[in-house]
């Protein structure tokens, strides 16, 4: 029988990741998650208080006491649930009872800025627990009441968690990337919460096996419809200038907006052409210098609009924020892009709507799914209106 | 990784680095150096090597040397390896008597690494041509102690190539 070399970390099986250290074979997969890793320590019941400055609704109210209930019985649940919908506070409940238990707590997230934004939520909603960042170059705590890392840096957790509460879980680098599927799946000892507003058909159909749930919430919490996304088909030169129009008035009713293109070189590019047109803007993109300043920045409104690529479509919350993709017929933009993409817009209770924008060459198939399911989410609405 | 040579003198000896000290290259090093990925050894002069093959093909290389307790942990000596097959012949002319790690000093730490390097007697190299090479030129402070320290041996020629040079650092004459 051939020998097959599975890595003990991460799983793996493909040799094309087998590397050779002195005639020793070793895993080139994993090999960069290298670093401290947590030492595990008896279960420490703490004094939990939850610090909300508003209330739930209903709605968040009956899936935080379905989630608790899940996890008492051993049972994952998956929350599926639109953008806006409040997903973060739905988890305070469980969240709150699994460290009153003394648990070992985490909540996962693919990405360093909402990591961060996260942290002030949860520090300031829990403010006699010991709530701990982990991040890239942020490394220095690793144990806390509860634990809010980059899905990255789960492989210093093995079988630690007994409660793993995993946000966005189709978004970059997690979705579909097997090494971090093997570390999450190793640092989870207990059970897990997973939310997404855009789970993948795999994760439904693993979500229909016995012992896991799926808890659904179409509407946001403001009981606000979403705003539906308006496709406008528009070729060469009309399309910028279609763009620049729509900029202008978005600048004379001083409305903030973001423009979504589909490429760090797009970026660049189209902010070179706005700026001689339109005042006020930047661009920001994963390999741009400062763009947590720039970020920052746009959320103080010291920018009236944004060009940017994928690094904003989720998380953000901006005060009545106008959204423009500007080529949705690329096809980095599949449904659930777009979807993530509208969901910036209408977040805030005072400014419920907010324009989208479909700036296309054609109707493509995502823009289609992605209007078809976000009118889907609306007829909830007027279902619990009526 | 795209090379960018950037060429400046290090006191009267030119100095080559290859690829900028950016997010890429930092990224490959720390797979290589500090999770000790050896497969990665060969990539670094990958696209480069014949130019330095034929540039410095009569020269003796000398790397920036690890402790041996360094090299043990890791499992390989990573100058020498990422820059195999370069020169006449590699010589560990010079080598780290105590385990520190500029990475981990001060600016003013970095500066006493001459205190920490010892040129080993009978290497042959008197009067070669010598090629100093490192991965990453950072305040030039490993650079400069070599450097004197070959100095020494009255080399005929006497040049430095680096993998990587932090950019604010070079040509200052630092």
């Amino acid at each position: 029988m051939k020998n097959v070399f599975v890595c003990p970390r991460c799983g793996n099986r493909d040799p094309r990741f087998l590397g050779m250290k002195n005639g020793v074979p070793y895993c080139r997969r994993c090999i960069s998650f290298a670093g401290e890793s947590i030492v595990e320590s008896a279960p420490v019941p703490k004094n939990v208080r939850l610090d909300l400055q508003y209330s739930l609704s209903k709605e968040q109210r009956e899936l935080s006491d379905r989630i608790i209930a899940n996890f008492k019985v051993g049972i994952d649940t998956l929350v599926y649930a639109v953008c806006g919908s409040g997903k973060t506070e739905i988890s305070y409940g469980i969240i709150a009872y699994a460290m009153s238990r003394g648990m070992n707590v985490g909540f996962a997230l693919p990405r360093t800025d909402v990591v961060i934004e996260l942290f002030a939520r949860l520090k300031s909603a829990f403010p006699d627990n010991k709530i701990v960042a982990v991040y890239g170059q942020h490394t220095s705590t690793l144990t806390g009441d509860c634990i809010i890392l980059t899905t990255h840096q789960l492989y210093r957790y093995p079988k630690y968690f007994d409660l793993l509460v995993l946000d966005e879980i189709d978004a970059f680098p997690f979705k579909g990337n097997a090494t971090l599927i093997a570390f999450f799946k190793k640092a989870l000892r207990g059970h897990c919460v997973m939310m997404s507003a855009t789970p993948s058909k795999d994760v439904i159909r693993e979500f229909r096996k016995p012992n896991h749930d799926i808890l659904t919430l179409r509407t946001r919490f403001h009981k606000h419809p979403i705003p539906v996304p308006v496709a406008t088909i528009s070729t060469g030169p009309a399309k910028y200038w279609l763009l620049v129009k729509k900029l202008r008035e978005f600048e004379r009713k001083e409305k903030p907006s973001l423009i979504f293109v589909p490429s760090v070189a797009a970026s660049v590019k189209l902010f070179a052409f706005l700026r001689l047109f339109v005042k006020g803007g930047n661009y920001v993109s994963s390999k741009r210098n400062r763009r947590a300043e720039v970020i920052e920045a746009f959320k103080q409104g010291k920018y009236r609009f944004l060009v940017t690529t994928a690094v904003l479509e989720r998380g953000v919350t901006i005060r009545d924020l106008q959204v423009i993709v500007f080529g949705s017929d690329d096809a980095i933009y599949d449904s659930a892009a777009l979807i993530q993409i509208a969901g910036r817009a209408g977040r805030k209770a005072d400014a419920p709507d907010g324009e989208v924008l479909f700036v296309a060459d054609r109707e493509s198939e995502g823009m289609r799914r992605a209007i078809k399911e976000i009118r889907y989410c609306n007829t909830f609405l007027q279902n619990m209106r009526s | 990784m795209n090379p960018r040579y950037f060429r400046w003198k290090i006191g009267s000896v030119h100095a080559l680095a290859i690829y900028p000290y950016d997010q890429t290259f930092q990224s490959m090093l720390y797979q290589y150096k500090g999770c000790g990925d050896i497969e990665l050894a060969p990539v670094f002069l990958e696209r480069v090597s014949w130019l330095l093959k034929i540039r410095y093909w009569n020269y003796y290389v000398v790397p920036a040397p690890s402790h041996v307790s360094h090299v043990e942990a890791r499992g390989f000596d990573h100058v020498p390896l990422a820059f195999s097959g370069i020169g006449r012949k590699l010589v560990r002319a010079i080598e780290k008597t105590e385990d520190v790690k500029q990475s981990d000093q001060t600016k003013e730490g970095r500066r006493s690494i001459g205190k920490h390097l010892r040129l080993l007697p009978n290497t042959g190299l008197a009067g070669k041509r010598i090629l100093f090479v490192d991965d990453v030129y950072t305040t030039g402070s490993t650079a400069r102690a070599c450097l004197k320290l070959l100095h020494s041996l009255h080399p005929r020629k006497l040049a430095v190539v680096v993998l990587s040079s932090v950019a604010e650092n070079r040509g200052k004459g630092r």
